[in-house]
Order: C-alpha cells, then structure tokens, then sequence
C-alpha cells in the first residue's frame, strides 16, 4: 500500500482553495471523516455511519457530505493498493488536517512556494498500544482492530532572518545580515484505515427520483448571485428556528400570472407565527423524471439525475435510501411499495397539478448549504418530495489538453445529502 | 398592495431607524409581549414592567411611505391595539445579510381583530412575508405611572450622550441602587448628579454644569409651584430598573427629566433622525440612509419612559447623600468632618496647616502625623536634588 500526495498552494490556487474549502466544509459537520483515496480521484466523506460503520442507512437528523477530488488537483499523485481502483480508504480528524492546513495558508500568505507533500507512514507503535488497550479492556478481538496510520504531512517555510547590526556583532561580525532560514514542517495524522467490508458500506446515498425537482440555482458570481445568496441567507436572522421546509411548485400555463413557471420558498411555519421567503429571481428548474422528455438533456444536473436513475435500476438497494429514523419501519415499507409500483407513482404525480416539491430539512444543514454556495460555481438543489433533498455543488476547472483533443478537466465537486426531519 | 379596506397598512424603507427604536424596546423584557397601538399620526410600542417603569416609544407616521390607517368611525382619536412579542418584530425587522445595493421595502399591516399582524419584505428578487399571531391583547394600563403636571418638583433638559455615558459607568462600578441629585443655583452653577452605591460604597458622577449639556434645570416648590434654588431633589431608584432606560439615552439627543412629588420619575427622550445619520455614518450601509432622506416633518423617535422611586428614604439615607454632594463644595463649614475621602485627599495633598478642629478629632494620631509630614515636605526638594550632582 502506498499513498504519496502533492499539491502547491501557490502554483495551482484554484485547485488548492478546492481541497482547502473542501476540508474546512467537511471540518464544520463532524469532528471525523473518511478519505477514500483511488487511483482517479480522492473522495471525502463525512457520514454518521463512519465512526459506527454499523448501518449505511441514513438517520434523520444527520446529513452526509461528498466531496470529489480529481487526482490532477495534485501535482502528483500516486496511490497503489490490493484493491479495485487502488482503492485506499481511512478515516481521520477534520480539525487536525484543518490546522495543517491554516499553518500551510499562513506559510503560502507570506509569500513562500513550498509543495506540500501527504504521504503514508505505517506506525507499528501506534497499533501495539492500540491493540493492547483493546486486549486489556475486553480480551477479545484484537484482529478486528483497524489499524492506524498516518498521514505524514510535510512543507517547507523560508524565513528571511534580518537579523538586526548589533545581533550581527554580536554574533561574531561575520555572516550576512540576510539569511535565509528553511523551516521544515513534518505533521502525523492518525489515521484509521478501514478494511474492506467497511470501505464497501460507505456508499453514497440515492435520492428517490420518483417526485425530484431540480433546481440550477443561479451562479454565486453571476447577475443574481448576490441576491439569490442573501435569499438563503434571509432565514439566518430568525432566531429560534430549527427546522425550515423548501417548497418548489410549477406552475401549469393557466396560471400566467406568474412571471416565473417555478416557485422557490423557504416555509417556516411555527406555532405562533408563519415565515415565507420566496425567491423572484430566475430559476432554471427541471422536474425528473416525467418531464425528462421535454427538456434537452444537456446539463450536467440532468445527466446526474439519469445517473441516480441507473443506480436505481442497477441495485435497488432500499437500505441506501434516505430515511427517517422516529419511523423507520414506516418509512421502509412505504419505499419499497414506492419501488414496486414506481410506474403507478409517476402515474399519479403526473396527474396532480401543479406539481409541488417540499421537504422539511434543519436550518443547521441550510446554514451548511449557504456556506457551500458561496465556494463554488455551479450548484443545483434537488428536493425530492417529503423525502430528502440534495445541495449539489461543481466547480468547473477549466480544460486540458491532451493526444486526444481538448477535454475538459474533472470537476471538483460537493453533494451535501439532508435526510427528511419529519412529514411535510 | 392592500387595498382601502384594510384597518391598517403601512410601508417604509428605513429598516435600519426602526431597529434602532426598537431595539430601546429590549431591556423591557426580550420575549414578552409588547402593545402596539396603532392611530391616525403613527405607530406606538408600549410596555410597563410590574408597574415600576413603562416605555412608550413613538414612530411617526412620517417615517413611512405610505401610511393608510382606515378605522371603522370617524372618530380622530380612534386606535387599533394588539400585541406581538418584541423578539419577533425585531428578528423580521433587521435585515442584515442583504445586498447592500438594493433596497428593502417593508410593509406592515393588520386588519383588525383574529388577524395577524403581517411584515412583508420586498426587494428586486425576494419576497418575505411573515405572520405573527396576535392572540391575546394586554391592555395598557399606567396608573401610578402618570406625572401629575400640578406637583412637578423637578424639571431638567439635558444632552442624551452625557446621561447614556454616566449610566455605562454606574452599570460597570457595580451599580445596585442609585440616587438622583438635583440642585438649582441662582447664578446658574447648577447640580446634577447620579450617584451610585454599590459594593464600593457610593461613588457620585457630575453631571457638566455647562449650558450646553445641562440646557436646564429648575426645582419647583411641589404646592406654590415657585422655583427654588439650593435646595436639592433627591431620588432613589432600583438601579436595575432605571437601567433600562440605557439604550433608549444611548440613541438620544435631547432628554427630558420630571419629577413629582410622589416621586415618579418621568423621561422624555427625542432622538433626531440626523443623530441617526450621522451616527450610522461610520458603518458602510448609512449611504442607503443619505440617497432616501427622511421626510423634513419627521420629528424623530420619541420615547416616554416612566420609573417609580423605591421607597422613601429615610433621613440617614438623605443626609449621607447630601454629605456626600456638599462635602466638595468649599462654601460648607467643615463641622462635621468623618474619617472619609475628603479628608484623605486633604491629608494627601500635604498641606502642613492642617486644620486646628481636625486635630481635635484625631487628637494624638493627626498630632504625631502632622509634624512628621512637615518634616518631610521640607526634605523632598533636597532629595530629589541630589542625584543631578552625581
């Protein structure tokens, strides 16, 4: 198994501001996440099940975050393992990487050049202690303790030293006054890697497209970007309120009263008072997947939904949907009728006007999504009705050339899953 | 938006200037109800607090727009009342991540009874609606908390700045009660002071005597209504309680003072839109405030606040306070003079004359003392000249 990693700050800011903002998003959800390192891109994810692994099905109040990172973000990359893909997957400590990263911003404000190498570093000592603790306390099963690890991260920092006249003399009288000083920088994460069956639970999550909406939100640096961000940001200055519902709605030509075919609400609707935000700006929606043949299929959120679909087809894997956990049976059951009689299902949506998309979500996840769209530049927002709902962010990173043509360069990109908190 | 038929509907730009305002609101209790009343020349937020202190606060209806107020008679005194809770009007009311560039037009109305009160907020892409239920009405009920005109003993105007800053100072001292120190001089040197007593024992802050600070400042006889000079008014308050009043003077330019003889307190506070422009001026956004002035008629925010004494001081409480006031005056014949901060200062300053009756006080003690201090005022210039020679 071999993981080396570099990336320079100043060389490729954009594509470092990526892994940064990348990291410090995944920092604020939860204290752990997972790096799944393979031989095309890296994935981080932050998922409840990560520190249990014991189910994959998702809980209500707790959202998963994936992140892609292509591997040309590095400037070099190599990853070799056993496994399909060179598949490398562990799980570590968001702050203690954010903290690496803070001092390497630091390093790079100040004008230094240094790549900044992550590497893998085996650290038998860690594991004798680790093993012998778990033989201690339960005398049992010390083979199935992951193994840790760590992520050796290393840069250089070059300090001039001007050192003052009288410190010169002092000093001896000889020497320049300038020196420069490097200053090495050598960090040990502790890692957990994660064995195989452990790596294959962490799946991502699939949306029930049965009654998706989907929303291209309009560009963070675009003509409506600033008032579409102060939109979701409207909801932050209520105090006291947990959980928010988004509401799309289409309307049908008879309502032409509408400049807009499509509605985007945030709903508060709290004992003693009613809180409605409505964005009047333009929206560039789609319905999936009844209005699929309508629509070119052009996007990239659009080709993300036929995606999602395949999954579907392909594994039909009820235990990936999101879920409730107050009602777990409850809602098991009703997706897997959902399931079996999809068709009946569009059938029905398609016979429902106007079509209307709502699902209540914590306005913590919201505060995560605003933040998200301000880093990012193509964001679509799927809701998939009363179920769950999909911020999904790309940042496009230009083309490449290569003996094939030009292609454009993989997208980085953040898909933030939010489960359901209750029934619309 | 509203046609003539709604009882009430008003829209306005200036979010910032009644944040403002109602923030004076929130030392009154954040996450009560608050008494709006709403009638032909404006809007009123209204609120008493165990019958102690009560805050009435005005928003012209100048500072609005458009401003259609329809009652169902014809009656100029008509009024609508209904009550919302203060945190929730002010949570809708602040819009703070906003585009700097646009501008928010709110519209508040109500439509009478089992309606709730509604806010909407509209700019060039959003739009924002928010209901609060108006449940249940607590009437506004001020008895005891009215000035009565006929037995004022104390009238005083002064700068809003000067109050709000003596009122920072005496909260951070530790303030737990304090007393208010008023005294007329005919040849206009007049006092006024609030002193705070705490777990440091009394501390005494001075009002400026200058006309421009201290505009006026008249003592009545509470039955002959004449003036009176030299003789002080005295009150006592619940610090706590007359703490409240901190961020209404902190927005002030003008207040008011009265006091009657049953020892109510009343406070008219003026706060001129320009005080909130150019205060607003340091902060970015206050250009939105400069490119749509206010009305020229718009009077400002007007604040009434009314505060209760808390008990009748007894006349150890009154003669310490007046020692304390006159202490510093030179004109007071040094009768009674304790062991206490004067007259430390006095020993401190070194005079060799110490005075013959302190001797008598402090017969051995100040007797060995004062020699030994003349003794050493005398060495120190030799002291300190000595190490120039070396």
């Amino acid at each position: 198994m071999k993981l080396k990693l570099i990336i320079n700050g100043s060389e490729s800011p954009e594509d470092y501001k990526l892994l940064r903002s990348t990291i410090s998003t995944v920092a604020s959800l939860r204290k752990t996440a997972v790096l799944r390192f393979t031989s095309e891109r890296l994935v981080i994810v932050s998922t409840p099940s990560s520190s249990t692994l014991s189910s994959s099905v998702l809980h209500g109040d707790n959202g998963q975050l994936w992140c892609t990172i292509p591997k040309d973000v590095f400037s070099s990359y190599e990853v070799v393992s056993a496994r399909d893909l060179n598949t490398i997957t562990m799980e570590c400590s968001c702050d203690v990487l954010q903290n690496i990263f803070k001092k390497y911003d630091k390093s790079i404000n100040q004008g230094n050049d240094g790549d900044m190498t992550i590497k893998l570093q085996s650290m038998p000592e860690w594991n004798v202690s680790v093993s012998s603790n778990l033989e201690s306390g339960k005398g049992t099963t010390a083979a199935k303790t992951n193994p840790v690890c760590a992520l050796g991260v290393t840069f250089e920092e070059v300090i001039n030293t001007n050192m003052d006249a009288n410190a010169a003399v002092k000093a001896g009288g000889h020497g320049d006054a300038n020196a420069t000083k490097i200053i090495s920088h050598s960090f040990k994460v502790p890692t957990k890697l994660l064995f195989r069956a452990q790596d294959a639970k962490i799946r991502e999550p699939m949306i029930n497209y049965t009654q998706l909406m989907m929303y291209r939100l309009p560009t963070p640096l675009g003509e409506w970007g600033r008032g579409f961000q102060s939109f979701i940001r409207r909801i932050e200055r209520y105090s006291n309120v947990h959980n928010i519902k988004l509401s799309g709605k289409k309307f049908w030509q008879d309502d032409s009263n509408h400049s807009n075919d499509h509605e985007l609400k945030i709903i508060v609707n709290e004992l003693d008072w009613y809180l409605e935000i409505c964005w009047n700006g333009p929206l560039d929606a789609m319905i999936q997947p009844q209005d699929r043949t309508q629509e070119p299929p052009a996007s990239p959120a659009e080709q993300m939904a036929v995606d999602v679909e395949i999954d579907v087809e392909e594994t039909r894997d009820q235990s990936l949907f999101i879920e409730e956990s107050a009602s777990i049976d409850d809602s098991h059951a009703e997706t897997t009728v959902d399931a079996n009689v999809k068709d009946k299902t569009v059938d029905q949506t398609n016979n429902e006007s106007p079509s209307k998309h709502e699902v209540v979500i914590r306005s913590k996840d919201w505060k995560v999504c605003s933040k998200l769209y301000e880093a990012f530049e193509e964001i679509v927002l799927a809701i998939s009705h009363d179920e769950s709902c999909v911020f999904h962010c790309t940042l496009p990173r230009g083309n490449v050339e290569d003996e094939e043509g030009e292609h454009p360069r993989e997208h980085g990109q953040v898909i933030y899953y939010m489960a359901r908190v209750r029934k619309v | 938006m509203f046609d003539q038929t709604t009882l009430f509907s008003a829209s306005t730009v200036h979010l910032e200037h009644i944040t403002t305002a109602l923030n004076c609101l929130t030392p009154f209790g954040m996450k009560d109800d608050v008494l709006i009343i709403i009638d032909k020349d404006g809007l009123s937020f209204a609120r008493e607090n165990n019958r102690v202190i009560s805050i009435q606060l005005y928003l012209s209806k100048e500072l609005f727009i458009s401003y259609n107020y329809n009652p169902p008679n014809e009656d100029a005194d008509f009024h609508t009342k209904l009550c919302v809770k203060i945190n929730h009007i002010l949570d809708g009311i602040s819009i703070v991540s906003r585009d700097k560039d646009d501008v928010v037009e709110c519209t508040l109305s109500y439509n009478g009874e089992g309606t709730p009160f509604v806010l909407i907020f509209e700019d060039s892409v959003i739009t924002e609606k928010v209901e609060y239920s108006t449940y249940l009405v607590r009437d506004w009920d001020p008895t005891g908390l009215e000035l009565e005109m006929d037995a004022i003993t104390l009238e005083c105007i002064m700068k809003g700045d000067v109050l709000y800053s003596a009122l920072q100072d005496m909260k951070e001292v530790g303030c737990k009660e304090c007393y208010l120190y008023a005294r007329a001089a005919a040849d206009g040197k007049h006092v006024f002071a609030l002193i705070s007593k705490g777990q440091l024992g009394l501390s005494k802050i001075l009002l400026p005597s200058e006309r421009s600070i201290l505009e006026k400042l008249e003592v009545y006889h509470p039955l002959s209504h004449e003036r009176l000079y030299d003789s002080p008014v005295i009150g006592f308050f619940d610090f706590a309680t007359f703490d409240k009043m901190r961020s209404s003077a902190k927005i002030a330019s003008k207040v008011l003072l009265r006091k009657d003889i049953h020892g109510l307190m009343s406070v008219n506070i003026l706060s001129q839109t320009d005080d909130i422009i150019v205060s607003d001026a340091k902060k970015p956004r206050a250009v939105k405030n400069t490119s749509l002035p206010l009305s020229k008629d718009y009077p400002g925010i007007v604040i009434d606040i009314s505060v209760l004494e808390k008990i009748r001081m007894d006349e150890v409480d009154i003669s310490e306070i007046r020692f304390l006031m006159e202490s510093g005056d030179k004109s007071l014949a040094p009768a009674y003079n304790p062991v206490d901060v004067p007259e430390q200062r006095k020993m401190a300053t070194g005079a060799v004359a110490l005075q013959q009756d302190e001797s008598l006080l402090f017969d051995k003690r100040s007797a060995s003392e004062g020699p030994a201090k003349g003794a050493d005022e005398e060495y120190l210039p030799a002291t300190n000249d000595i190490p120039l020679f070396f």
